[in-house]
């Protein structure tokens, strides 16, 4: 009986002593946070992206700006020659015809 | 109503727009000789700005410096009539308004040339146009033209000589160098 009665009271529910959890707590590791990547991160990434992209539309732009300008030229020498032509034609005839006259 | 329409005429003129060729670009099917310049003030500046640094270069663009527009449609067929009359109709009826200063007519040949003289001293376009059985060609530069400085040009890049001396003639009186009709 004295057995008996010595386990109900080794195995009985024991209240924990005062400041007991606090105690506990206070000896874990805080919870570690994920590590996140610097505010400046994901601007440096968008930054870099623009430029990159705008600096390719802008080689694109001059590219296509020095083709037009390049076109140009030849039709601005073709047009002036036809010009030329055709009035070095009626100039001719403006001479024949004023020799015929005289 | 009447000043509507002559307002309305004259508009392409005065925004420095030349003749109206586009039409004439159909008949470029029908052939493999054919020049097409539709240059407005922003390409010849482009333009202007690769033509280098000689002399040749320089006197081209002092030729073109106060020109908003230069509009060439040449064609070279290899048969008769593949352009019909109602396109030199519409050729010449964008020409009211300017004065035309030279015809030469041959047998089957014909050249005219234009001006637009908005003031005595001032030369503010020119357009040629020659049609022949088996051509076509219509020049049309809008703007100031200093033909001095066109002369000069003479011989540069191919461009023949030219001496051509700006006249005040009647406006609408053409001066018939040529007695052959067509």
């Amino acid at each position: 009986m004295n057995l008996e009665r010595e386990l109900k009271q080794a195995l009985g529910r024991m209240e924990a002593p005062a400041g007991f959890t606090e105690r506990v707590m206070s000896r874990l590791e805080p919870p570690r946070r994920a590590k996140m990547p610097p505010r400046w991160v994901p601007w440096a990434v968008a930054a870099s992206l623009l430029m990159s992209t705008g600096g390719s539309g802008w080689l694109y732009q001059q590219r296509q700006d020095r083709a037009r300008a390049e076109q140009a030229k030849q039709q601005i020498l073709v047009a002036l020659q036809i010009t030329g032509s055709k009035l070095d034609h009626i100039r001719a005839k403006v001479r024949s015809v004023s020799a015929e006259e005289n | 109503m009447r000043c509507l329409v002559l307002v309305l005429m004259a508009a392409p003129v005065v925004f420095g727009q030349g003749l109206d060729l586009k039409f004439l670009d159909r008949l470029a099917d029908k052939t493999d000789e054919v020049v097409t310049v539709t240059l407005d003030e922003g390409l010849l500046r482009m333009g202007a700005g690769l033509l280098g640094a000689s002399k040749d270069a320089s006197d081209i663009r002092g030729v073109i410096a106060g020109i908003k527009s230069i509009t060439v449609r040449s064609f070279k067929f290899e048969k008769d009539g593949e352009y019909a009359k109602s396109d030199l109709d519409s050729i010449y009826g964008q020409l009211k308004g300017w004065s035309q200063v030279v015809e030469s007519r041959e047998k089957t040949e014909r050249t005219g040339v234009w001006l637009l003289r908005p003031s005595d001293k001032k030369l503010g376009g020119i357009v040629i146009v020659t049609h022949a059985p088996k051509e076509l060609t219509v020049v049309s530069i809008v703007g100031d033209i200093d033909m001095e400085k066109l002369s000069k040009l003479s011989g540069n890049l191919g461009i023949p000589d030219i001496d051509v001396k700006v006249t005040s003639p009647k406006k609408d009186a053409p001066a018939k160098k040529d007695d052959e009709d067509l």
